[in-house]
């Protein structure tokens, strides 16, 4: 095995290692960190690698939540089995509604999806089952180390995905959809078939942090679960981190995350102007992102900056 | 895949009489009012070069897309290796051994070079399952074009006459049977052309089909075996080159009516 490798896996241990010794408050910001690292990986595997910027990931998210809680709610089922109706449940969304919005594309796939989430809230808030509007509460469980443990390894078993991915000869068709749609097709990637397959990835991945949440947090209610601003966030993270790459997402997450808590602490009107903020300049200056920073710096020091400047005619 | 009966002395010499490997029947595409091409026929042979000629408009980047299937036929056939394949994506068709270039050239533009062209290896007709093997392929396809020594560069970096190089190494990795070339010499120097003359008859050499868009009358004449013309869509000559581009209607899309 490489060294690399091997600080995977130290990482790895060492981040199951902090419910042992951390703090109450470290592990609950722990399951948050953890969690939206997830959702920016499955947000990769669509917006950074097939170039489907979208904006209904929470739209899975939400559905992985419900179908959770209606299975243990309403159907008495253990969290295992509610987790399997949620997963199923959103990747059955994906599947009807994928293939005809992900016949859009750039802007208007973007728009469609941020339709699905605002159709998707009205619908759950008119179902008796699902609680209404009012929400659903879910039976308590305490141990939030469970928690954490499951959101890290959901967090691992996205990052495999996308590494297995950013490998493949099915990763080599996103990315020739992401560059060119038309030349992908004429060249022989079966186009329709990788971008539903991309979307049905992500909606699982993110179905799972969903569920995860629900059982979590104890509550759920149509608002907090298709929340667009955190499918902004995922996205917001991506970019910032390195969209297309395989440690982008959790950089990009995990110091977002850090920072805005600090952020947080103080003044609370700063936390949001802050991702507004980041958003534009990591755009601007460094649209490949920080994994991209590090190199483009390396090699041309601060050109890096003005050669991106330059490229959106600034 | 010889057919009984078919004429000797027809086909190229060194080749065998044999079924034609792609054949257009009154292939027509509408465009609401506008008919871009209308009742095209043509065959073609194993390792036959068609030129594919004819004024701005003519609609003959209109039948490259029809026979790649980035457009639909409005109307008629197309046949290749024997079956019928204009209702299959295009995808299915370059899974069946038909690769094209642009005349607006499509690099995948954040990619290097080399990966580029090993979509075309993973993806095409010959479909390398295999990334690494897929770039071996495809540094082969980058020393047949001349492009070797740009393998790691980004493709946007690239100038025109390279991304044409590009274009064309894209399309050869895919191993294509059929293969459509739309103007892969617009904006290249005497030099150049010569250099992918030599090529264009280096591929066909190692048995490929080429269907040829081209400007450049002297290299198509040199190249081709036959040559089609299109004029507003419709298909006015087909046939020898010297023959064709004898041939009065031919003249007058291109130059005009002679005054009396």
């Amino acid at each position: 095995m490489t060294t690399g490798r091997w600080l995977v896996i130290g990482c790895v241990a060492a981040l199951a290692a902090v419910p042992l010794f951390g703090s109450a408050t470290m592990v609950q910001y722990g399951i948050s960190a953890l969690s939206i690292a997830a959702l920016a990986q499955a947000w990769n595997i669509l917006g950074g690698y097939t170039g489907y910027a979208s904006f209904g990931n929470s739209v899975f998210y939400g559905l992985g939540a419900y179908g959770t809680a209606i299975a243990m709610v309403d159907g008495h089922q253990s969290f295992g089995v509610g987790l399997g109706c949620g997963v199923a449940l959103a990747v059955a969304c994906a599947w009807l509604f994928g293939g005809p919005i992900l016949r859009l594309r750039g802007p208007y796939f973007a728009i469609a999806t941020l339709g699905l989430s605002g159709a998707m809230s009205a619908v759950v808030s008119n179902l008796g089952f699902a609680g209404k509007n009012v929400g659903l509460i879910l039976p308590l469980y305490r141990g939030d180390a469970l928690f954490y443990e499951l959101s890290l390894a959901l967090l691992v078993l996205c990052t495999l995905a996308v590494a297995w991915i950013s490998r493949s000869r099915f990763g080599a068709g996103l990315v020739a959809i992401r560059e060119d749609e038309d030349a992908a097709l004429v060249m022989g990637v079966n186009t329709p078939r990788y971008k539903a397959l991309a979307l049905l990835l992500a909606a699982g991945f993110s179905a799972v942090a969903g569920g995860i949440h629900a059982y979590w947090s104890t509550f759920l209610d149509p608002a907090s679960a298709f929340d667009s601003t955190l499918n902004v966030k995922m996205v917001i993270m991506t970019v910032f981190g390195g969209p297309g790459t395989v440690l982008g997402p959790i950089v990009g997450a995990f110091s977002l995350s850090a920072i805005s808590e600090l952020l947080a602490s103080q003044l609370s009107t700063m936390a949001s102007a802050f991702y507004g903020l980041v958003i534009v300049l990591a755009v601007v200056f460094m649209p490949g992102g920080l994994m991209e920073l590090g190199r483009g710096f390396r090699r041309g020091g601060r050109r890096y900056f003005l050669d991106n400047m330059r490229r959106f005619r600034l | 895949m010889s057919t009984p009966g078919s004429a000797p002395g027809s086909e190229r010499e060194h080749r065998p009489a044999s079924a034609p490997l792609f054949e257009v029947r009154a292939l027509t595409r509408r465009f609401r009012g506008l008919v871009a091409v209308s009742q095209v026929s043509f065959s073609m042979a194993p390792g036959q070069i068609l030129g594919l000629i004819g004024p701005n408009g003519a609609g003959k980047t209109t039948l490259v897309s029809l026979i790649s299937g980035t457009l639909a036929p409005t109307l008629g056939e197309i046949h290749f290796e024997g079956r019928r394949i204009d209702h299959l994506p295009a995808y299915r068709r370059a899974h069946l051994g038909i690769g094209r270039t642009f005349q607006v050239m499509k690099p995948f533009p954040g990619l290097s070079v080399l990966d580029n062209v090993a979509v075309g290896a993973l993806f095409g007709a010959g479909g390398e399952r295999d990334r690494s093997r897929a770039r071996d392929r495809a540094r082969q396809c980058l020393e047949l074009t001349g492009l070797d020594h740009r393998r790691d560069q980004r493709a946007d970096a690239l100038g025109g006459p390279d991304r044409k190089r590009l274009e064309l190494a894209k399309a050869l990795a895919m191993q294509p049977k059929l293969l459509l070339l739309d103007e892969v010499m617009a904006g290249l120097n005497a030099v150049e052309i010569d250099e992918v003359v030599a090529l264009i008859k280096q591929i066909r050499d190692r048995g490929m089909t080429l269907l040829v868009i081209e400007h450049v009358m002297k290299a198509i004449r040199t190249l081709s075996d036959r040559l089609l013309v299109l004029h507003h869509g419709q298909q006015i000559a087909l046939g020898a080159p010297d023959e064709v581009l004898r041939d009065p209607q031919v003249i007058e899309a291109y130059l005009g009516k002679r005054r009396t």
